[in-house]
């Protein structure tokens, strides 16, 4: 069950991420100047070596979710998510940290992936314990 | 009866291995849609202008008139748009918190220093969309805006030119037909392309 739970999780990120990717971000996303989408995605941070940010979110997702089927026929791929769910971890709390510090914004959206990547983290550890 | 639980197994590694593949192509074709169509962020949406783009090139441009704003804020004034005057215009769509269209700033303030000498007339449309006058007239000042900017606070030009996104950029010819419209951000060149092709 763990496994299925992780890959819906992490399609669901991989969806979102898809979306950061090609879209503008919607009026809905536009609360405040701190609540803005439109402020992160539009800020220097939102490209990484000349790609969008959210895109490498899109492979996160992507991986994490095949790993978590290939990881319920063995160990070896288990270990191999739960490292995957650490890199995860830590680019979530180096962006949020750009987000606070560098940016001055919160991008709603990109929090809410942030919320599913460490889902899929915290299940793939759940998943790698039992 | 030991083969039924292992058929069972074997059924289930087979759904796994698929599934397992499944984000893996999803991936790829995004990719390769991607390498073919770049994406483009560089416009603000707003959901209440409808989003449908009812104008567009070659259509005759509508007269407008809406309250003159400057950086001290809204005036007793009107800023009217006459396109059957025999004047080039240039218009931006643009909303004071839209990233975009601060981005843009320099390079309309830019276009305004070379073209508005050569009898184009810049008008600004600024809109109301989760903002107000006093910010409005905020961006005024930081931006150094020195053309018409008008208050749209109802979108209502908005509508009228379907404008689905900040910053959008009309362009009107001598005969009041609009000759661009372009979405989002853009460079100076392509704008400055427009102008001089109607400039002639």
């Amino acid at each position: 069950m763990i496994p299925y739970l992780i890959f819906a999780v992490s399609i669901s990120g991989l969806f979102l991420s898809i979306y950061l990717t090609l879209l503008p971000p919607p009026p809905f996303c536009e609360i405040s100047s701190f609540l803005s989408c439109d402020t992160v995605l539009s800020s220097a941070y939102a490209k990484f070596l000349g790609v969008p940010t959210a895109f490498y979110g899109v492979v996160w997702f992507a991986i994490a979710a095949s790993l978590s089927m290939l990881a319920s026929n063995g160990k070896r791929f288990a270990k191999l998510a739960l490292g995957w769910a650490v890199i995860g971890v830590a680019a979530v709390g180096v962006l949020t940290y750009v987000e606070l510090v560098l940016i001055g914004a919160v991008c709603i959206l990109c929090t809410a992936a942030h919320v599913l990547a460490i889902a899929v983290a915290a299940l793939s550890f759940y998943q790698f314990k039992s | 009866m030991s083969e039924m639980p292992s058929k069972k197994v074997k059924k289930k590694r087979n759904l796994s291995t698929y599934l397992a593949v499944l984000p893996a192509a999803l991936l790829v074709v995004f990719i390769v849609y991607l390498v073919a169509t770049p994406p483009s962020q560089s416009i603000s949406t707003i959901a209440t202008t409808g989003q449908t783009n009812t104008v567009k090139t070659g259509d005759i441009a509508a007269p407008f008139s809406l309250d003159l704003i400057d950086e001290t804020g809204l005036k007793n004034e009107k800023v009217t748009f006459r396109p059957d005057s025999g004047q080039i215009y240039f218009i931006d769509f643009i909303h004071e918190w839209c990233v975009h269209c601060r981005n843009m700033a320099p390079i309309v303030e830019r276009l305004h220093q070379t073209y508005a000498e050569k009898g184009v007339v810049f008008i600004t449309v600024a809109g109301g969309y989760n903002t107000d006058a006093q910010k409005t007239a905020q961006f005024i000042k930081n931006y150094r805006v020195t053309w018409p900017v008008g208050f749209d606070p109802q979108l209502e030009i908005f509508r009228q030119y379907g404008v689905r996104g900040t910053p959008t950029y009309v362009i009107v010819n001598r005969n009041g037909i609009i000759t661009a419209k372009l979405e989002g951000e853009q460079p100076y060149e392509a704008l400055a392309r427009e102008l001089d092709r109607l400039l002639g």
